[in-house]
């Protein structure tokens, strides 16, 4: 489809306080033009603050925001090139769905009538909510109600398109279907969709480039795969995928220790390995780090989890190929996993 | 097989216990209302004050009544003073309404509130004085407002006054009713503010807004005290005559305008369900 716009979006130092409350403590990141992107965290983080500051509803205390090159810090929300998809959908409950979708094309008055309504029925099938046009907000289903929100902000073509936890009102199958959807509408449309959310798997689904926050600030931004395989922090490592975390490295005669698992040395606050790095091993093995006693063994068709208990009672997750282990609930076995697959975090100085 | 284990049945028999608390309620409607309106009409029919309770039916009254040019006029002045106050009233109302709405302190809100519902909280008797002293010559305004004392401006005025909570009440609960997420989409389709509120917030207020017309009419064209005081025998409504008329014991008289009056607050709130229903329907 022609016509749609894009946009890079750059946030230099941006903060913002709520009372005595920090809720952005200088946020700085890039947004490539035409790319899909997610605001990844916890609730309460500050995304949500961060995009509703991109779309102009909110002011920061301090810092810039240039979409496409212009400095739109102080824009009301009404002349940004950007449009916001609300969680809710905040579909205006007096309208149909063509007025709703046609709501944004009447404001500016530059849109002919007659193209209105062609661009109307165009954005209503790209979500496939043509037959829908007549119909109230209230007599639509939640998905329905979100793919009319969806087109109500594209079809004003912004530059660059805000969605706020777009499909966490909605059921789970509905979700992975929609996530197909959503980054089909972005491929087609070309337009830059920067997307809010808290579920790791959704935004590694959708986006081109992730920035995971936590507290206020951002903690990386990368591809999924960077994240997944070099995450920067311990919060990072924890938040994207499954990892087993361990405190406190100890050194000890031989090697250093932590969780009662012996690791290479080196300093770090804590270490993290992914369950699908780690082996089975028998307990006396010569390779063993340590003991584990089975507490679990489930399988899920991809894969075996086993759920194992270290001599000091940490849990550890392990992922193993299917027939990779015989390991029962009870048995004692040797953990096992290459120097390689260890990640470190806060070296202690 | 049908027994008392079909759910069917089971619901149909088992009473809604809370239907009970509705009796008093409803009785006490039924003889207030029905009773007394069955009575005004049998008194209508008749030509002068009885005892006997089936009297035969006579229309003279009626034809008078109907005949008369005062009467019509009464009506008239009636019906103006209440589309008067009513519109006056609910565009004050609106933006008090919205005030209230968007004060963030909690207690600045609440001390709104209470100035809004003052008129209620003082005798109608008092307040009419009240408005008398205000605008009287020599009173704190000189002869400003002198020529609206005992005239139609000054009843307005009072009407207005004492009719506010009535309308910002039901505004505000509908403006409640709105979520920030539909100004803000609003904003971010780029609506201006005047578009944001003719396009969202009016559309949207507008059953609170019909509502508050309904009351406030309701309670004009049948106000009595106010235009008594403050009309000053110059202002005369039908709540009036119907009192002069009781006072000459001309009761079938009164019968016959208490029923006008009646029939013309029914038209009035028919009409106003009407375009309630005609621009609410698709909201819900």
């Amino acid at each position: 489809m022609s016509d749609f716009g894009a946009s890079s979006v750059e946030i230099s130092d941006v903060t913002r306080t709520f009372g005595s409350q920090r809720v952005l403590g200088s946020i700085s990141l890039s947004i490539r033009a035409s790319s899909f992107h997610c605001l990844l965290g916890p609730s309460g983080c500050g995304k949500t603050t961060l995009l509703r500051i991109m779309a102009g509803l909110d002011t920061p205390d301090t810092g810039v925001v240039t979409i496409g090159g212009t400095d739109h810090s102080r824009t009301a929300a009404h002349r940004r090139p950007t449009n916001l998809v609300f969680q809710s959908g905040a579909l205006f409950p007096h309208l149909t769905v063509a007025d709703n979708v046609a709501f944004g094309l009447k404001t500016d008055r530059r849109t002919p009538q007659g193209e209105a309504r062609s661009r109307v029925a165009e954005i209503l099938d790209l979500v496939a909510m043509g037959e829908y046009a007549d119909r109230r907000p209230a007599t639509l289903s939640g998905g329905q109600r979100q793919r009319v929100a969806i087109a109500r902000a594209l079809v004003r073509r912004p530059d660059v398109l805000l969605l706020d936890e777009p499909l966490s009102a909605l059921d789970l199958a509905l979700q992975l279907r929609m996530r197909r959807e959503l980054r089909r509408w972005q491929q087609e449309t070309g337009t830059t969709f920067v997307c809010v959310t808290h579920n790791q798997s959704e935004a590694m689904e959708l986006a081109d480039e992730i920035a995971v926050m936590n507290a206020g600030v951002v903690e990386q931004s990368g591809s999924a795969r960077d994240l997944y395989e070099q995450p920067a922090s311990r919060f990072v490592a924890s938040f994207i995928g499954e990892n087993n975390i361990f405190e406190k490295l100890t050194p000890m005669d031989e090697g250093h220790t932590a969780d009662g698992l012996v690791f290479p040395a080196g300093r770090a606050d804590s270490l993290a390995v992914r369950p699908e790095a780690i082996r089975l091993v028998p307990a006396d093995h010569p390779a063993s780090r340590g003991p584990g006693r089975v507490l679990t063994t489930s399988f899920t068709g991809k894969s075996v989890r086993v759920s194992l208990r270290t001599s000091t009672g940490r849990e550890v997750l392990a992922e193993l190929a299917p027939g990779a282990t015989t390991a029962q609930a009870g048995d004692t076995v040797g953990i096992d996993f290459d120097d390689a697959a260890v990640r470190r975090f806060g070296a202690a100085a | 097989m049908t027994g008392p284990t079909e759910p069917g049945n089971t619901v149909k028999r088992r009473r809604n216990p809370a239907a009970l608390l509705v009796l008093p309620g409803v009785v006490y409607l039924v003889i207030a209302f029905v009773a007394v309106v069955a009575l005004l009409i049998s008194y209508s029919v008749r030509v002068e004050r009885t005892s006997v309770l089936f009297a035969p039916v006579d229309l003279t009254t009626w034809s008078t009544a109907l005949g008369d040019s005062y009467l019509w006029s009464t009506v008239g002045t009636t019906l103006r003073l209440g589309l008067i106050v009513s519109l006056i009233t609910v565009v004050i109302a609106y933006p008090l309404a919205w005030c209230v709405q968007t004060m963030k302190r909690g207690w600045a809100a609440a001390a709104m509130l209470f100035v809004v519902f003052s008129p209620i909280l003082v005798s109608v008797v008092v307040r009419s004085y009240g408005w008398q002293l205000l605008l009287r010559t020599g009173g704190p305004f000189g002869d400003t407002f002198d020529s609206w004392l005992y005239h139609e401006p000054g009843v307005i005025l009072a009407l207005v006054h004492v009719e506010l909570p009535f309308a910002v009440f039901p505004i505000l609960s509908s403006i409640r009713t709105i979520p920030a997420e539909y100004t803000e989409a609003a904003a971010d389709l780029g609506a201006s503010a005047a578009q944001r509120f003719r396009k969202v917030l009016l559309p949207l207020t507008a059953p609170g807004l019909l509502s508050a017309l309904q009351l406030v009419f309701t309670l004009t064209i049948s106000a009595f005290a106010t235009p008594a005081l403050l009309g000053g025998g110059r202002v005369t409504v039908l709540a009036q005559t119907i009192y002069q008329n009781i006072q000459l014991l001309a009761w079938p008289l009164a019968a016959v305008q208490a029923v006008i009056l009646l029939v013309l607050t029914l038209i009035v709130l028919s009409l106003f369900a009407a375009v309630t229903r005609l621009i609410g329907g698709g909201v819900r």
